[in-house]
Formats: structure tokens, C-alpha cells, sequence
């Protein structure tokens, strides 16, 4: 039945004119009956013909009336109201396109944050019921650490996992995988020789394909058994691309043995193109390892131990009958019972306490674990907001576009009122018109949003290649950018639609346009009035708070950070992939420092183990010799290695003593260069230099010598307080910590035209040494502040394109009642007002709209500014500098918006204007 | 229901229910087109009657509409509703 009547509506709808002849067919029908009829009662046959007439009235009406008995009626006046509202739109194409590209900039801003909001915070991983995973702790901590204070963990020793993975009373299934990606040297064609290349795998437990549910593309995935033993089964699963384009797509794939860091693995599976693994970062895995061939893998010494470091993510599947709470009291419980065995047999009460502390938060794990999230939450948080706001002055400038339009039309809305039409028909019309331009302006949205998500993603991911984030918009995306056109359109067509339904039929039709004013048309002209001064005070708070983002951005870059970052090129290296043991490293530091210094264009080269600025460090305690240790104080230092030459190169002034020479040889007294920070902690009232300290972390054994005091350097951010940090020669130490990885180059000229003889350079030396990257320290500063780089840019765009459509809504606004006014303008000049009083009349209107905008603007930018005070470095929320700024620049485009129509008015001919209409 | 009723005893073209509708209710009830055909499309819609093109007793092709099983149940659920109907009026009259 419902069937019936859907297909015959469509029917109708598609073909209206057989259904019209149908009717028609039904009626005459009808009539000639009643003809025949009446002609058999005696009738002749015109009169017949005519009571038949009679009876039947109108066909037309009778097809009317057959017509809404069917619900397709509805979508046919909608279609209709449709249709016209969209000539209305074509009539004014000039204002049509304004409106429709100020709520394209709108939507398309919106969308494109809510696709990275989607990508980065709402998406689920791709796997089986991914609701039903958690994750232990937050998985935001990555890298190997050795700590155990009191609070929440999420980053765990192998051997905890070895203890509870067997355990099923609490939870489906528990898996583990490294908390960092590795990068590996691979070689795909058979024997070890052939070319290199450099891929990112990720260790991970045997369950940890089955805990997720993801089924393999081809092959199969690993099981428990290859994580059983440690140091065997050497096997791999690879990700659908890196299959794709290292391996040519090889069909007979499984089974094929490549080599990783010198160790033969064996591809058993490959994943479909869906999957990313669980780490939603800026590049996702080319391959998937098993966690027990960790020493291979990272050619580190075996984290496995029972007494190992802290350096692995937990997952684990729900049971359906098992609370949340529960399993998480159960997995504290098991880590707290882990951490006491652990201690031994006999521990000390404080510790007791500490590890009584400790706790293991299960949170949902569905979404996957990102380090983007945390980075990227607040700033998106703060631009969605100023995209809302941004789409609300959009909506301002609509309202009052249709507010204008339909005041012109008020006369039509007369006459269809007076020929019968209902006042929600009218209001009806306007909304449908309102809704038609909020889908074109969706629509175009939805196009510069595509772009403008790619954009936002190239600056998330840093132009990785391999990224699990997606600018394409899936239906999440669609949907929610039609539900915004939806409630746009509501926004703003509502008080029009409003308006032309209270037309008084009495009132407009018979005065003529212009001088249908009087009471009704100071309330009309009220609201679009409101609506600008909303626009510029929330243009003025978008401005301020853009103008301190930008202020921060700005103090974070011209920040002092502590060395000379001009001419500095930084390259990234490992030896290790070259194949070099720690015994013949020195030779090679030489040979390369020799090497690079003796370029032309280079003035000195030094190397270190990490980069001068970034985000990860090496810390340990350390305990100076003859300087006991206060309980309770924070002996922790920053550690680096570095060669000869590092601070020369990066231009670190040394305060006293000496830098890292060619003396401190792997045989010589073991030197150190501590910064100032360092010095004046532990050294308040004397000379550091002879005095020396032992470092806890057992890779740098032994005692160290102060020999110099360099100036203090920002490492992590520009906007950090200096920490104690010590500089070992990198010559003095050993195994694992003997590697460095950066080369720093200081040039004469631009560093980038010095890029390829280093190379050179270096494959020189030996071909299998790889140049990972180089990069300039400037660079490196802004890979740590990418974050605010990130909100202050677009935050600035984005107050700028407010100011750009509170601007045009001003103008707009103000040529409409200009227009208006024409006739008024025009007797005012016949009776003698100067140019001057006319243009000063004009202007005034919108002055008065401004400082009432502006005032409430102040307080309101005050409030912003103090709610987003912690991303703030360097400037006061209440900046006065920067609100005026604001204020003056709001000032002068909308007055440049408004004195357009102004002048306009002034060259008003009063002949013209009188016979105007 | 009166439709109804009316087909439910031969099948009928719109003018021929107008007219019976008319007879029977001996000129109380007169049906113009205007309501009648948006109502019979309606109930065609709602399956209650279904309509052949027929010849005519005078060689005319005229539609028919015809009562269908759906609308014998329709009819007989309004009849009924009816009846109640008048009942309780009747019963409220007479108190």
C-alpha cells in the first residue's frame, strides 16, 4: 500500500503530464456520462451540456483538487518554491554571489576542520569491533624509560605483558607492541648485497593481529607462537603499500625472504590497504615485526629481560560481561603485584607507598593511539570556534541579504497574500530560497574544504608519504556539512522568512514602495543593524585573538635560543646502517669531520647524537662527586654526545674552560662540557672546572671531568626555562651510545647549495652511509612550535576572512539603505544640505553601528583573550598593543565598507532622485 | 464509505456514484467531481478500489472503479464505527 502510493507519487512527479491527461481523461469521462445521462432524462443536447458544465465547474479546480490529494503535491510546490527561489538567486547574480562565496568560505572552513577533527579524534580504527578495545593508559608516553614514580602508566616493561598475556579471566585477549616506530634498513633482493632502503616497521606481541581482529589481505598474520621465543622466527607482515610500490605488488610475495638490518626475515602476510596498524601518527608502519626480534630490529641491546626497561603499549579486547572498572582494578592490581616482585624481597616503605600510587587507567582504545591527538586537540578545539564564528558572520551577512530582498518584495508578498496565499506558503517560499542557497554554498564548501583538508593535512603529517589521515570526506563528513548548511540556512532565513510573512496586506499595496516606511520599517531596519554591530564584535574578537596567536607565534621564533642559527646545516646519519660496530666509530668521526671540514663552503663541522633542538631527549640523574645529595632534589641533567667542533659550529659561546677537543680521545681522562644552567645549580659559589660527577644511566659508566662552561641553549622549545645539560665527548663512550646521528655543518654562504657535496661527501667515505635528512636549525625550531604555527596561522586567516565578510555585509547594508533613501537623499540636496552633511549623515549611521560593536567587542576579545592565555608566550592577554590593533584595522575597513555607498549618496543628481520609481 | 457502499454493489464510473449517491439519499447527499474524483484517487492510492477502463452500456469508454477486498474490509470497519457512532448520538438524544 505504501508501496502503491510511493511509486505512483514518483510516478506523477516525473511524469506530470500523463497524470494530467489521466485526470483530464477521468473528468471528461465523467462529464460525458453525465451528459448522456441527462440527454436519456429528455434533455436536449446543449442544455445537457451545459447543467453537465454546470455540475463539474471547473476542470482546472477539479485537476487542482486530485492533484493534493496525493502527498507528491508537497514535493512539488517545494521543487517549485525551489525553482523560483533559485531564479531569484540568478535575478541579482551580484549579491547572489557574495552571499553564496561568504558561506562557501564558511561551510568549507567548517568542513575542513571537522574532516581533521574527524580524522584525528572521532575515527575508529579500522578493525573489528573497535569499540570494544581499551587501551592501557593513554599510550601518549613513548620511548624507553626507566621510571616507576606513583601515577598513571601507560608505557610498560615487556615482562608485564609476559605475565598477564595469558590471563582470559579479565579480558578477551591482551596484546603488546613497541611504543615507537623503527626505522630499518631493508633490502629486498636476495643475498645482502643490492640497494638499501629505509622503512618503518613496528614490534609488535603475537597476539596483536587477533586481539585487533584484522584479517590479512594474503597469508597470514602472526599467532602467538611467533612470539614465544625470543630472537626467532624471523617473519613479517607487510603493509598493503609498502607491497605495493618496494615489492611490485610480487604475487608470490608470501614466502619471499627480505633483509632487515642484516637479519634474513620472511614475509608470511600481507595487509589490506584499509588497515594502518593502531598508532593514528604522522606516518603509519610499512611492516609489522615480532616484538621478541627486538635486538634485531633496533639494534639495541634486548629490552626483553625480566628487569627490562619500560617501552611497551598495552591493548587489550573487552569481555562483554566484564566492566570497564573492573579490568582496570584488575590490571592495577597485576601491575602494582608485577612492580613489588620486581623490587624484591625487600623494600623500602617509601617505595611501597610509591608503588602503591601507581595505577593503570583503561581508556577506549577504538580510535587508536596518537601523539597528534594530544598535540593537535586544543588547537583544533580553538579553531573550531572561530570557524563557527567565522560561519555565524556569514549567516549575518545572508540574513540581512534576504532581510533587503525581501523588504524589495514586500509588494509581491502583498499581492500573493490578497490573491489568496497563506502566510506560511510565503514564509515557506523564503526559507526554501534560503535553503537553496545554503546547499550551493555547500556544495562549494564541500570542493574548497576537499582542498583545503589536504592542506591542513600536508602541515599535520609533515608531507609524510604514508599517513593513516585521510583528506577524502567520508559520509561523517558529508553528513555533518549538510546538517550545517541545514541549520544555516535556519539561521539565517528565518527572520526574513518571518518578516515577509507579516506583511500587512492593507499596508503596502496601496502606498507605493517608497514611502511604505513609517513604524513598520524602523523595526525592519533595526534587525539587519543588530546584525552588524554582531559582525564587528565578533570580527574584533576573532581579530585580537588571532593577533595574539600571531604576536606568540612571532616571540617564538625571534626567541634567543641560545646559539647562532644562521649558515647551519643539519644532517641526519646512522652508522648503524652501514653496518659499523662501536669499535671502528671513531675512525669514522674522524674521517668524516676531516672529510666534511675540508669542503669549500664549510667553515666547521661537528657531530652529536641528537639534533640541538628537538623534541626527545637523553636524561639521566647524575651525583657529583663530593657534593652530597639533598633528598628529595631533582638531580636529573639533560645529556647529549658531541664531538669536536659541535659548539663552534653552532655558534655556543663558551664562558670557561674549553670546548670537546681531539684530545679527548677514547683512552683519555673522560671530558664534559656542562652549560651555565648546570654550573650555577651545582656550582653556586665556584669554579665547575675540575670537579666531575658520574652518571646513572649505566651507558655512560665511569666519572666525568668538567672541563668547560658553555652559554645556556633552548633544546626543547624556544619558550622553556634552561635545565641543567651536560655535553659528553662522544668519542669516550661506548656500545650503543657511541652512535651519532647528526653532522652539523656550518657554511659560508646558504647551507642548502653545500647539501649535495656533502652527500657526496659521504658516500665517499662509504656508500652505504644514508643522509635521512637534513635540515636547518630554523627548521627545527619550527618543527617544535608547528603546534602554535599551526593554530596562529589559521587563526589568522581565518580573522581575517570575518573582518573581510563583516566588511562586506557593512557595505552591502549600507548601499541597500542608501538606495532606499534615494528620494530622501535627493530633496534633502534640492533643499540645500551640502555634500559634505550628506556624506557625514551617512557615514554616521555606521560610525554609531562600529563604536557600539567595538564596545562590546572590548570586554568580550578580553574574555577570549584570558580563556586561551595558556598558548599564549611572550605577550599579556589584555596586550593593548594588539587589541588596538585590532580595533583600528575593524575601524578602517568597515569604514572604507560603508564610504562606497557614502559617496554614492553624495553624487545623488536631486533631479534623478525625485523622479526616482 | 458512502463511495464504498456504493461500489459495493456493481462496479461504477464516477458519474454513475454521483448519481446513485444522489438517488439513493433521494437528493440529500449530492457529490460534485471536485470531491468525488480527488477521493476516489485517494482511495485508489490507499488500495481500497482499483479502476478498468471499460465500454459503456452506450459504446463509451469510461472508467470503472472497483471495490477490492481491502475495501470490503475498509467498509465494513467504518460501518461498524459508524453505527457505534449513531448509537451512542442516538442513546445521548434520547436521555
Amino acid at each position: 500500500m505504501l508501496f502503491r502510493s510511493v511509486s505512483s507519487g514518483i510516478k506523477s512527479l516525473l511524469l506530470p503530464a500523463k497524470r494530467n491527461a489521466e485526470i483530464e481523461a477521468d473528468v471528461r469521462s465523467f462529464f460525458e456520462s453525465a451528459v448522456e445521462h441527462k440527454i436519456q432524462q429528455g434533455m436536449n443536447v446543449d442544455d445537457a451540456e451545459r447543467a453537465a458544465r454546470a455540475e463539474i465547474r471547473s476542470t482546472e479546480m477539479v485537476r487542482h483538487k486530485v492533484w493534493d490529494a496525493g502527498w507528491e503535491s508537497h514535493v512539488e510546490s517545494l521543487w517549485r518554491d525551489a525553482r523560483y527561489g533559485f531564479r531569484q538567486i540568478l535575478r541579482s547574480p551580484g549579491l547572489s554571489i557574495v552571499a553564496i562565496l561568504s558561506l562557501a568560505l564558511g561551510i568549507g572552513a567548517n568542513t575542513a576542520i571537522f574532516t581533521v577533527i574527524d580524522d584525528l579524534l572521532l575515527k575508529q580504527l579500522p578493525v573489528h569491533d573497535p569499540h570494544m578495545l581499551v587501551s592501557f593508559g593513554d599510550g601518549s608516553g613513548s620511548g624507553i624509560v626507566a621510571s616507576s614514580s606513583p601515577g598513571a602508566y601507560d608505557i610498560f616493561p615487556y615482562e608485564f605483558y609476559k605475565r598477564i598475556a595469558s590471563r582470559r579471566d579479565q579480558l578477551e585477549g591482551i596484546c603488546a607492541f613497541a611504543s615507537f616506530p623503527t626505522m630499518v634498513s631493508v633490502r629486498t633482493a636476495s643475498g645482502t648485497s643490492g640497494p638499501a632502503t629505509q622503512a618503518i616497521s613496528h614490534l609488535v606481541s603475537g597476539t596483536f593481529f587477533s586481539v585487533l581482529g584484522s584479517q590479512p589481505l594474503m597469508g597470514r598474520v602472526f599467532n602467538p607462537g611467533d612470539t614465544a621465543t625470543e630472537g626467532r622466527n624471523s617473519v613479517a607482515v607487510i603493509s598493503h603499500r609498502y607491497w605495493r610500490e618496494n615489492l611490485s605488488a610480487d604475487p608470490d610475495v608470501i614466502g619471499r625472504s627480505i633483509t632487515i638490518n642484516g637479519t634474513s626475515f620472511i614475509v608470511i602476510g600481507v595487509m589490506p590497504a584499509t588497515f594502518y596498524g593502531v598508532d593514528l601518527n604522522e606516518q603509519s608502519p610499512d611492516m609489522w615485526l615480532p616484538i621478541t626480534m627486538q635486538p634485531e630490529v633496533t639494534m639495541r641491546p634486548s629490552l626483553l629481560k625480566p628487569d627490562g626497561l619500560f617501552w611497551i603499549h598495552v591493548m587489550a579486547r573487552r569481555k562483554p560481561d566484564v566492566s570497564v572498572a573492573q579490568a582496570q582494578s584488575w590490571a592495577t592490581v597485576e601491575f602494582q603485584r608485577f612492580l613489588m616482585q620486581r623490587e624484591g624481597s625487600q623494600i623500602l616503605a617509601l617505595r611501597r607507598q610509591q608503588i602503591g600510587g601507581t595505577f593503570i587507567p583503561l581508556l577506549p582504545g577504538g580510535t587508536g593511539l596518537s601523539h597528534m591527538r594530544s598535540v593537535y586537540q586544543t588547537p583544533l578545539t580553538v579553531l573550531t570556534i572561530m570557524v563557527g564564528v567565522v560561519l555565524l558572520i556569514a549567516c549575518a551577512n545572508l540574513a540581512n541579504l534576504l532581510l533587503a530582498k525581501a523588504a524589495s518584495r514586500e509588494r509581491e508578498y502583498c499581492a500573493r497574500l490578497a490573491l489568496g496565499s497563506s502566510r506560511g506558503r510565503i514564509a515557506r517560499q523564503i526559507l526554501t530560497e534560503a535553503f537553496v542557497l545554503a546547499l550551493i554554498g555547500g556544495a562549494l564548501g564541500l570542493g574548497l574544504a576537499f582542498w583545503a583538508t589536504r592542506v591542513l593535512i600536508h602541515f599535520i603529517d609533515k608531507g609524510a608519504s604514508r599517513t593513516a589521515l585521510s583528506a577524502t570526506p567520508d559520509l561523517r563528513v558529508l553528513l555533518f556539512t549538510f546538517a550545517t548548511c541545514i541549520v544555516t540556512a535556519a539561521l539565517f532565513g528565518i527572520a526574513p522568512a518571518m518578516r515577509g510573512s507579516r506583511t500587512s496586506v492593507a499596508g503596502a499595496l496601496n502606498a507605493n514602495a517608497r514611502t511604505s516606511g513609517g513604524t513598520a520599517v524602523r523595526s525592519n531596519r533595526l534587525l539587519p543593524k543588530a546584525l552588524i554591530v554582531a559582525q564587528v564584535t565578533l570580527s574584533l574578537v576573532l581579530l585580537t585573538v588571532a593577533g595574539l596567536l600571531l604576536r606568540t607565534l612571532q616571540n617564538l621564533r625571534a626567541q634567543d635560543i641560545g646559539l647562532n642559527r644562521t649558515n647551519v646545516l643539519l644532517v641526519n646519519t646512522n652508522p648503524k646502517f652501514a653496518g659499523y660496530q662501536p669499535e671502528r666509530l671513531n675512525a669514522l668521526y674522524d674521517r668524516i669531520l676531516s672529510r666534511v671540514s675540508a669542503l669549500p663552503g664549510v667553515r666547521s663541522a661537528g657531530l652529536s647524537g641528537g639534533p640541538p633542538v628537538s623534541r626527545g631527549s637523553w636524561g639521566s640523574p647524575i651525583d657529583i662527586d663530593g657534593r652530597p645529595t639533598p633528598p628529595n632534589e631533582d638531580i636529573s641533567t639533560l645529556l647529549n654526545r658531541v664531538s669536536t667542533g659541535y659548539f663552534e659550529t653552532l655558534g655556543i659561546p663558551l664562558l670557561r674552560g674549553r670546548t670537546i677537543q681531539a684530545a679527548d680521545s677514547a683512552d683519555a681522562v673522560r671530558s664534559v662540557v656542562v652549560n651555565k644552567t648546570f654550573a650555577d645549580r651545582y656550582f653556586p659559589n665556584g669554579d665547575p672546572i675540575g670537579h666531575s660527577f658520574t652518571v646513572a644511566d649505566p651507558a655512560a659508566p665511569g666519572v666525568w671531568h668538567i672541563v668547560g662552561v658553555v652559554r645556556d641553549s633552548k633544546h626543547t622549545s624556544p619558550a622553556e626555562k634552561p635545565e641543567p645539560f651536560a655535553f659528553l665527548a662522544v668519542t669516550q663512550l661506548k656500545g650503543d651510545d657511541q652512535y651519532a646521528y647528526w653532522l652539523q655543518i656550518r657554511s659560508v654562504g646558504d647551507p642548502a647549495k653545500i647539501t649535495a657535496e656533502v652527500r657526496a661527501a659521504l658516500a665517499d667515505i662509504n656508500p652505504n652511509l644514508p643522509v635521512l635528512k637534513t635540515e636547518t636549525v630554523d627548521e627545527q625550531v619550527d618543527d617544535l612550535i608547528d603546534q602554535q604555527r599551526f593554530v596562529s596561522k589559521l587563526a589568522g586567516f581565518f580573522a581575517l576572512l570575518a573582518l573581510t565578510l563583516a566588511g562586506i555585509g557593512l557595505y552591502g547594508v549600507m548601499t541597500y539603505s542608501v538606495v532606499r533613501r534615494t528620494s530622501e537623499l535627493g530633496v534633502r540636496m534640492a533643499v540645500g544640505a551640502s555634500k559634505a552633511e550628506l556624506l557625514w549623515m551617512v557615514l554616521k549611521e555606521s560610525l554609531t553601528l562600529l563604536v557600539i560593536g567595538i564596545c562590546l567587542g572590548i570586554p568580550m576579545s578580553l574574555a577570549a583573550s584570558r580563556a586561551i592565555k595558556a598558548g599564549l608566550f611572550g605577550v599579556e592577554p589584555a596586550d593593548p598593543l594588539t587589541l588596538i590593533a585590532a580595533v583600528v584595522l575593524i575601524g578602517g575597513v568597515l569604514l572604507a565598507g560603508s564610504y562606497i555607498p557614502a559617496s554614492r549618496a553624495t553624487k545623488i543628481d536631486p533631479m534623478v532622485a525625485l523622479r526616482y520609481e | 464509505m458512502l463511495v464504498l457502499k456504493t461500489l459495493a454493489l456493481e462496479p461504477m464510473h464516477g458519474y454513475g456514484i454521483s448519481l446513485r449517491i444522489e438517488q439513493i439519499s433521494a437528493g440529500v447527499f449530492r457529490v460534485n467531481p471536485g470531491s468525488l474524483l480527488p477521493a476516489l484517487s485517494r482511495m485508489e492510492r490507499a488500495g481500497r478500489v482499483k479502476s478498468v477502463w471499460r465500454v459503456s452500456q452506450t459504446n463509451r469508454r469510461a472508467k470503472y472503479y472497483v471495490l477490492t477486498q481491502r475495501g470490503r474490509k475498509a467498509l465494513e470497519k467504518e460501518r461498524q464505527q459508524w453505527d457505534r457512532q449513531i448509537a451512542a448520538i442516538g442513546r445521548i438524544l434520547e436521555a
